[in-house]
């Protein structure tokens, strides 16, 4: 069980490596973030929905409205330039975390 | 059977009435659960159990706006949607306005009155704003006006600062102090006397002359029709006049530059023509003359203060910076030249501060705003009052709206809504009200207003800020009982008001007869004290009296003819030429007697100069020796020890005589010179305001004269006397300006100020206890209505109409007098401060204080009893069967 508050620290690095390179509407980001994580991390509605209208209003993502032929009208998330940055910047960060704690786990000093 | 659509359609509108969420918000949402149910139904799931499912992820609709309204506020901002929502909040504004009007139709009594009162109140407040706003806009046309500042005299040792400094200040400043961009003189002579101008064949009495040097336009913003402001006043015999001034003289304002005047009996050209002074300055005069026509021009001494001294100062720099220059450079040049014979210091005042601070206007603009706050205070009262008193009535209304989903928020904004219409009804009223009575509040504040400084910008910003809070202030108490009801015991039927308001209602009907009863004791004291002025034994005979103003020498001259000529007509009593009329008797001087050493204390006493009629016109009462001699020489001159005294009880006093002891006495006025005896003791008269106790004072005969006083016989036609006084004085004096007033209304003028302060008492007063009045018919009203159904039962139980009236009556009555009875101790207070600035006053009896309580109580229990009346005059029948 991952606990609430690395849950939570969590949340940004993933949505925003989630809509890397592809759109994806709010129940599409819940469902693969439950499967990835085995269903370990299960986003509420609640949280996810303010989270992405969040990023939106820091301007890291923007949205759009969409239908294809035979699926109803989704919201769409996507990075902006400035969201890919923000995604950068994650990344070199928990890269830095992950290879400082990778070695620390392994026992070897 | 679970239908998946319905579920949702019922969801949908649960969260639409959220305001947390956007339309759009709602729709994504909608998708996302949609997809979950598919995706779970897919797997095998009970759609049922699966929109359960959903819905608990979700959370409730109180948890989901509280996360989305954290990231609202920014993202409405971010794409512009709070237009939209502003849009839909004006609807519903709207709509309260609808409900606010459909409630005012209903009871067009109750909205009458408030309207009324409200607007009343309203009215007082744009008035008081255009006040204000007039009152600190003094001084402030200049576009200098935060760097100039006038230069006062303060005298430690006397303790009190004089407005006038002697002609060294303003060239030592100039030629020493850099930050000390410029300097001018001003000496008003109009302080002392009109000055006689001639223009071709026409002769006018100026009260608007003064010298000024010639840089006075680099301080002061006065522009220019005709002439150069730099060299318009360089020369010695040149003057500048204003615009109305040039038009009285010669018609027009146009190229007058050039022509000639004399003045006195001395040419001065015209070399310019400016705006007339703003009525807001404290400096005003119809023609200023160059500085350089006096013979001070060249004088640079300590002595003898009587200029007005201004600095410009240069940018940058402050007044307490320049202050300790000046503090500085004036010890410097006392020391060398010598020290000076008392403690001096000169203190700078902002020009800004002149009118408001120097000249003591801020207390009236206080009491101003103070008298319309009360007012306004009294019509919020009965806003408040009346709403909460109907509330009951309304108490249905709002339970059904509680029932059907409305919140407090939705409540409170409908009578916000509500008290905000009533206040811009309010406000078109209460501006038609003020525009209208423009004229009357200008006189009652003694001066005209500037209208176009309520529609400056930053009064703009002020009316709503106003209105505003009127709206708040007055909605604020109706909301907060409305909000309070529990629509379940309303509904049922519950029809009184929460015992709270109704205690509330109480002390508020209480505290507006205090303020009622409070400016009625108030204007009732100040007009006895005002009426006690008038005919006060002054000592002096103030009736019957002509003052002609003495503005030239060929006046002066004239005045042995004219006298000797009137003292042929039997309708005139007497003639007296002298230097000041009592009131205006400033002059001071020295007490001294023979062999007294020189270095000796001189006792600071008043004295005057007179003609030898001086005494009799008056009608001084002698309680020792008589009046001066016939013909003393009148041109006696200073240095002549002939002189002869008609001194006051006071000053034998002072020199330890007894009014008998005190004739053939020698003494002096002015040390050496002035050397006399003392002929009579008259009783002390007013020779100073009323203000003022009566100090010793001499009189003794000197040709100084600047006014001619002629007492009338009794009960003489006046008009026709003043005819025959102006036919003579035209001849003797050669077409001296001519002009004249009483001696009693010259006298009464020193109370111009109190007086205005009696009538605005007297008009804050009348508003208030219309106002009061007004709320108190509403309520009695009200009352009597809400007892309709006791009143019809004690009838047919045999209760008669007083005692309707009674019942109905006493429990008004009561607030009355304890609102009466908390303002009585608080008039006394005040009324006690203020007469305290008058030496000759009334004793504070209890009659104002009997006479407001009575007004109050009679004109109120008036009102209540008619309204109790109407509602015992109801039949029964009737009242018992609808109610």
């Amino acid at each position: 069980m991952i606990t609430r508050s690395l849950a939570t620290a969590t949340l940004r690095p993933m949505v925003l490596a989630l809509l890397d390179g592809r759109p994806e509407y709010g129940y599409q980001i819940i469902a693969r973030i439950r499967k990835l994580s085995g269903g370990e991390i299960d986003w509420t509605t609640g949280t996810l929905y303010p989270f992405l209208h969040g990023l939106e209003n820091e301007g890291l993502v923007e949205s759009f409205w969409q239908a294809a032929e035979s699926a109803p009208r989704r919201k769409y998330y996507r990075l902006t330039p400035a969201g890919e940055r923000a995604l950068e910047a994650e990344r070199t960060q928990w890269q830095q975390v992950h290879a400082m704690l990778a070695p620390l786990f392994a026992g070897g000093r | 059977m679970f239908s998946l659509e319905h579920a949702i359609a019922t969801w949908r509108q649960v969260v639409s009435r959220r305001k947390g969420l956007l339309p759009e918000d709602v729709d994504e949402l909608e998708q996302h659960i949609r997809d979950e149910v598919a995706a779970r139904a897919a797997r095998g799931e009970v759609e049922e159990r699966a929109y359960r499912d959903v819905m608990a992820a979700m959370g409730s609709p109180d948890d989901l706006e509280a996360a989305y309204s954290r990231v609202y506020w920014s993202k409405m901002q971010r794409k512009g949607r709070l237009a939209p929502t502003l849009i839909q909040e004006a609807l519903m504004i709207g709509h309260h306005a609808l409900l606010a009007l459909r409630n005012m139709r209903r009871s067009p009594g109750y909205t009458l009155i408030n309207l009324a009162g409200l607007a009343v109140g309203i009215a007082c407040c744009l008035f008081i704003l255009l006040f204000v706003a007039n009152e600190f806009s003094w001084d402030r046309y200049n576009e200098h006006a935060d760097r100039i500042v006038r230069v006062a005299m303060h005298i430690p040792a006397r303790g009190e600062t004089i407005d006038v400094t002697p002609t060294a200040i303003a060239p030592m400043a100039k030629r020493s102090l850099a930050d000390v961009e410029n300097v001018a003189r001003y000496y008003d002579i109009s302080r002392y006397r009109k000055v006689t101008i001639r223009v071709g064949d026409e002769a006018w009495q100026e009260s608007g002359f003064a010298y000024a040097d010639s840089t006075i336009f680099d301080v002061f913003t006065w522009p220019f029709l005709e002439g150069n402001p730099r060299e318009a006043l360089v020369r010695p015999r040149t003057l500048v006049v204003t615009r109305s001034t040039a038009e009285r003289y010669w018609g027009t304002s146009r190229g007058v530059t050039g022509r000639t005047v004399l003045v006195g009996d001395r040419e001065y050209e015209v070399t310019g023509v400016i705006e007339d002074i703003p009525h807001q300055s404290h400096l005003r005069f119809d023609v200023l003359a160059s500085f350089a026509s006096t013979s001070w021009a060249s004088q640079e001494i300590f002595g003898s203060a009587n200029f007005f001294t201004y600095l410009l100062l240069s940018r940058g720099t402050t007044v307490e910076k320049t202050q300790a220059e000046v503090d500085q450079l004036v010890a410097q040049a006392l020391e060398e030249a010598g020290g000076f014979p008392i403690d001096i210091r000169f203190i700078l005042q902002p020009l800004t501060d002149i009118y408001l601070v120097h000249m003591g206007r801020m207390d009236q603009v206080v009491l101003f705003i103070g008298l319309a706050l009360l007012v306004l205070v009294v019509a919020a009262f009965n806003y408040i009052n009346l709403g909460t008193a109907r509330s009951a009535r309304r108490a249905r209304e709002v339970g059904v709206r509680k029932v059907l989903g409305a919140d407090n928020r939705g409540i409170a904004r409908q009578f916000f809504g509500e008290s905000a219409l009533m206040t811009l009804i309010a406000f078109a009223a209460g501006l038609a009200i003020a525009l209208t009575s423009l004229p009357a509040f200008e006189s009652l504040a003694g001066r005209p207003l500037n209208t176009a400084l309520l529609t400056a910008p930053r009064m703009l910003l002020w009316i709503p800020v106003v209105l505003a809070s009127v709206a708040l202030a007055a909605g604020f108490y109706p909301a907060l009982v409305m909000t309070r009801y529990e629509p379940a015991s309303t509904l049922k039927g519950a029809q009184s008001s929460p015992g709270g308001s109704a205690r509330f209602r109480d002390v508020l009907v209480s505290l507006q007869f205090a303020i009622t009863v409070f400016l009625l004791v108030s204007a009732t004291a100040v007009y006895m004290q005002m009426e006690h002025i008038r005919t006060v034994d002054t000592g002096f005979d103030r009736d019957q009296t002509v003052v002609i103003p003495l503005a030239d020498v060929s006046a002066r001259r004239a005045v042995p003819t004219l006298k000797d000529e009137w003292m042929q007509d039997s309708r005139i009593l007497g003639a007296s030429a002298m230097a000041a009329i009592p009131g205006n008797m400033l002059g001071g001087y020295g007490l001294r007697f023979p062999g007294m050493s020189p270095d000796a204390d001189v006792k600071p006493i008043h004295a005057s100069p007179v003609d030898s009629d001086g005494p009799e016109v008056l009608g001084l009462d002698f309680l020792a020796g008589e009046t001066f001699r016939d013909s003393p020489n009148p041109l006696a001159g200073p240095d002549s020890a002939a002189y002869e005294y008609v001194i006051n009880e006071s000053l034998a006093r002072l020199a330890g005589w007894s009014p008998e002891e005190a004739i053939g006495q020698r003494m002096s006025v002015s040390g050496t010179t002035r050397m006399g005896t003392v002929r009579g003791v008259v009783r002390d008269f007013n020779f100073l305001d009323l203000r003022q106790e009566i100090e010793p004072q001499a009189l003794f005969v000197e040709p100084e004269w600047n006014v001619l006083l002629i007492r009338l016989a009794p009960g003489a036609p006046v008009r026709d006397i003043i005819g025959a006084i102006q036919q003579s004085w035209t001849a003797a004096t050669q077409g001296s300006p001519w002009t004249y007033t009483f001696l009693d209304d010259e006298f009464n003028a020193h109370y111009d100020s109190e007086e205005r302060l009696g009538r605005i008492f007297l008009v804050a007063s009348l508003l208030a206890a219309f106002v009061a009045l007004l709320g108190l018919t509403g309520l009695a009203a009200f009352a009597a209505e809400q007892r309709v159904r006791e009143i019809g039962i004690r009838k047919v139980l045999g209760a008669t109409r007083a005692q309707i009236v009674l019942l109905l009556g006493t429990s008004t009555m009561s607030r009355v007098l304890t609102g009466s009875i908390i303002a009585l101790p608080i008039a006394a207070w005040a009324m006690h401060v203020w007469l305290g600035r008058f030496a000759y006053r009334i004793d504070l009896s209890v009659w104002p204080f009997v006479a407001a309580l009575l007004v109050c109580l009679v004109v109120s229990f008036a009102i209540v009893s008619l309204q109790a009346l109407r509602a015992a005059g109801s039949d029964p029948a009737q009242t018992l069967r609808s109610a």
